[in-house]
């Protein structure tokens, strides 16, 4: 995993209100970005998945795409186990991720929900 | 800051208002019925935090906090189970951000959206918080 977005605000930086995020680290974006695409891979419904960062926001913006369009209310559920494992997750605790499940989206409707963000890119 | 009758009566409203298009217009409107079993849902959760103040929380004003609040208070994890995939939904039913249409269909608006997770957290509300919305 490498670099290719902004530098995030150093990982003491606090977030806003009592449980406000904190600023996740490089690595732990590429921990995130690991956990969720190894999920991905075992799901075998997904076909996608792109994180994204925002230079002024502690958010870790996911979207997981699908491959069918059909709604599923499974691979939805699944999501969810996902999105709490990660708030769960001992070493990833406090961070903000935002997990969003878009039923076979294409590009440039996923660039148009992560609008104003910037992709984690891969080595 | 809203108060707790103030939530409660936005959630009882949307929940009427849910009640009567899922009666009447379910199979034209599926993608409103969502935004709206979003809404109660909404009104609940904020109502259930000016009641338990678990976290030290009784209100918050974005969907940005509100996230973090269920997800991070150990006592809501199991409203935050319920209130996401709502949550999306509602985005999707506005936004149309996946695509052409909506992509739930009225079938499963009716028993995934509203007769799963809306009552799942409705059940929480009650149960945990003595807050009875219809």
């Amino acid at each position: 995993m490498s670099v290719g977005t902004p530098t995030p605000k150093p990982d003491s930086a606090p977030g806003d209100g009592p449980f406000g995020p904190r600023w996740p680290t490089l690595d732990e974006v590429g921990q995130i970005a690991h956990e969720v695409r190894r999920w991905a891979a075992a799901s075998g419904k997904v076909r996608e998945v792109t994180l994204y960062t925002h230079p002024q926001r502690p958010t870790v913006r996911c979207a997981v795409v699908s491959t069918a369009r059909t709604y599923d209310p499974a691979l939805d559920d699944a999501v969810t186990e996902l999105d709490l494992a990660l708030a769960r997750h001992p070493d990833l605790a406090g961070i903000d991720v935002e997990i969003r499940l878009l039923f076979a989206a294409g590009p440039d409707q996923v660039a148009a929900w992560a609008r104003g963000w910037e992709p984690w890119l891969d080595a | 800051m809203p108060s707790l009758d103030a939530h409660l009566a936005a959630a009882r409203g949307n929940h009427d208002l849910m009640t009567y298009l899922q009666t009447h217009r379910l199979s034209t409107d599926a993608g409103w019925v969502a935004v709206i079993a979003f809404y109660t849902a909404l009104h609940t959760v904020e109502a259930v935090f000016a009641s338990l103040r678990h976290g030290g929380v009784e209100h918050t004003a974005t969907h940005y906090e509100r996230r973090n609040v269920l997800r991070n208070v150990r006592q809501y994890l199991k409203v935050w189970q319920h209130y996401r995939p709502l949550h999306d939904a509602a985005s999707d039913a506005r936004y149309l951000e996946a695509g052409e249409a909506f992509h739930m269909t009225p079938v499963q608006v009716e028993s995934i959206l509203i007769d799963h997770h809306l009552k799942e957290i409705l059940a929480f509300a009650h149960r945990h918080a003595a807050l009875t919305i219809p």
